[in-house]
């Protein structure tokens, strides 16, 4: 039987690495989507800092009564305000400007003689629809609280006060992320995308192909009266799916951790390329599922008469693969044996490991074993609707 | 394996070529290494198909194509030959070559099996014909002996009185002259299977 299984697999092989169609939705988009996320991470990591430290111009009235010290801590914290003649009421209402800052004559006396002083800050939370981003005062916010903390310690000061009185209690916060949790901190969400898109996507193309494919062409037939067993005819091209599921995999994961990790500091935006540990784990994890993923895709794609019907039959199947991926990145188990679950206990192993900055072998163990069992129950079902008159003759 | 079986829904792998096809076939029949490479290359020698055995399949025409089908199907010498319907669908020319594909399995000695809604093309090649209708064996014979059995001048005719008509109905006169011979040939009125030895 061993001959015939490594017959067919070698021609399924030979048949799907010379089909350009397959080939690029098995390996160049998994592989493009992996140097894409592996690219947008960093840049959109500079990209916030680069919004963060731009230049805040904010129109004001008033400019003149503002304390002049004020104004400079404004300065340090890149904030300029521009003089708006008009009436900035109506324009930040009708959405024209997000903000305004307006200062009422008698500000800087109030704060020479210790009365409150304040400043009107208009916004529109509309402005910019909602994808906008409106206006965030935050930076706003944290000049004014370093211009009362100057004004504070000077009033201290005066009254030679110790100006420890006034913090009770401080709070330093210190991050204790090691560089390969920083480094697979990104990686814990996208790869576990990246490991769900491609164990999906990767061998279906081919599942559908040498099943429904066949089919279609009428190839199967001739195949099913030749003496190999039922088995070996599953087996061969099972193995064939489960090869090319694997094969963007290891590329797509390669490609991310060359990218993330030979990019140039200038785009990389301080942050850590992607550890070894994570790579290894992704594939440790990923590749039992691929396994129950290619039978899943077998199963769903011989019942199909047709390559457009197995199609549309394999489409919630990629589904039911993408979304325990979807939400263990989004929210990653904190118990183990929740890597023990089929489907989703890989994805929850690789995000334990980014969590961890380490290679977790139990996560790795639980995962692959919750792979391997829900294949070894799957494989009998799928092997049996293989048989012949099952496969020839069933609509 | 003593018999190969050649349906008529057979396709050919558009991304192999013939001689691929003939050596993943063979390979399922116990035969490999020089053995198989050998075999490949008698089939392909034996159907003519040396210009195009290292060609992918697509874009064959349906003779080049029936020729992969039934070269894939001899790959492995078999004794006996079961075909559905072998040259139905083709071109003139492609039927020619297929017709001459059975002649000469004939002459090695293979036993033919096909079925055939052609009556000349049964008339040609079959030594015995068996008529079909309803999934019932009608009558049995040499094609000779059929028109003589009907009183017909031409196996056609000898098959629609043996049919029992142009709506093939069984005539129960000819069903008892054969009535021992029963088979499911199962596919409608009217066919007819050849046996070619």
């Amino acid at each position: 039987m061993s001959r015939d299984v490594m017959n067919i697999w070698r021609k399924e092989i030979t048949d799907t690495v010379r089909d350009r169609k397959g080939m690029t939705q098995a390996i160049v988009i998994p592989l493009v989507i992996g140097i894409f996320y592996a690219s947008f991470t960093p840049m959109l990591m500079k990209a916030m800092t680069a919004r963060r430290e731009k230049p805040l111009t904010i129109p004001a009235q008033g400019i003149a009564y503002a304390d002049a010290r004020l104004l400079d801590v404004f300065g340090k914290y890149g904030i300029t305000l521009e003089e708006y003649e008009g009436d900035l009421e109506a324009v930040i209402q009708d959405a024209k400007k997000e903000s305004g800052l307006v200062f009422e004559p008698g500000f800087t006396e109030d704060v020479a003689k210790e009365r409150p002083a304040t400043a009107r800050l208009l916004t529109n939370s509309t402005a910019g629809g909602i994808f906008g981003g409106g206006f965030s005062d935050t930076r706003l916010q944290l000049a004014v609280g370093a211009y009362n903390q100057m004004i504070v310690a000077e009033r201290m000061a005066a009254r030679e006060v110790d100006l420890s009185i006034l913090v009770p209690v401080a709070l330093n916060t210190e991050d204790l992320a090691t560089p390969e949790q920083r480094g697979a901190f990104f990686a814990s969400f996208y790869l576990t995308l990246l490991v769900a898109v491609t164990v999906a996507q990767g061998g279906l193309f081919v599942a559908i192909d040498v099943t429904a494919g066949e089919k279609e062409r009428g190839t199967l037939e001739s195949l099913l009266v030749t003496p190999a067993s039922d088995m070996a005819v599953f087996l061969g091209k099972l193995g064939a799916v489960f090869t090319i599921s694997v094969i963007p995999l290891i590329l797509t994961l390669m490609a991310f951790w060359a990218v993330s990790n030979l990019m140039p500091p200038s785009l990389a935006a301080g942050n850590e390329g992607l550890p070894g540990f994570v790579l290894a784990g992704s594939l440790l994890t990923g590749i039992p599922l691929a396994l129950v993923v290619s039978v899943a895709q077998m199963m769903i794609s011989v019942r199909a008469r047709t390559f457009r019907d197995a199609q549309s039959a394999a489409t919630p199947l990629t589904f039911a693969v993408m979304i325990p991926g979807f939400v263990a990145a989004f929210s990653q188990a904190k118990a183990l044996w929740a890597c023990l679950i089929p489907v989703y206990g890989p994805f929850a192993a690789l995000g334990r490991m980014a969590q961890a900055g380490g290679l977790q072998w139990d996560a790795v163990a639980l995962s692959a074993v919750g792979s391997v069992i829900a294949a070894a129950l799957v494989l009998p079902a799928a092997v049996k609707m293989f048989t012949r008159e099952t496969l020839l003759y069933r609509s | 394996m003593c018999s190969s079986d050649l349906t008529d829904s057979s396709g050919t792998y558009p991304r192999l070529t013939p001689r691929e096809h003939f050596t993943y076939f063979g390979g399922f029949y116990g035969l490999y290494g020089p053995e198989l490479g050998a075999r490949v290359q008698a089939v392909i020698d034996m159907l003519g198909m040396g210009d195009f055995a290292d060609r992918r399949t697509q874009g064959f025409s349906r003779g080049q194509r029936q020729k992969v089908i039934l070269g894939r199907a001899l790959v492995h010498d078999p004794r006996n030959v079961i075909m559905d319907e072998p040259t139905s669908g083709l071109d003139v020319m492609a039927v020619r070559e297929t017709r001459d594909v059975i002649r000469m399995l004939r002459d090695r000695g293979h036993c033919v099996l096909f079925t055939t809604h052609y009556m000349d093309e049964a008339a040609k090649l079959c030594d015995r014909v068996a008529i079909i209708t309803r999934g019932r064996i009608a009558a049995v014979g040499s094609p000779t002996e059929l028109m003589e059995k009907t009183g017909c001048d031409s196996l056609e005719d000898a098959f629609v009185a043996l049919a029992g008509g142009a709506q093939g109905l069984l005539v129960s006169e000819y069903a008892s002259a054969d009535g021992d011979a029963q088979g499911n040939g199962g596919s409608g009125n009217g066919n007819a299977v050849r046996r070619a030895r």
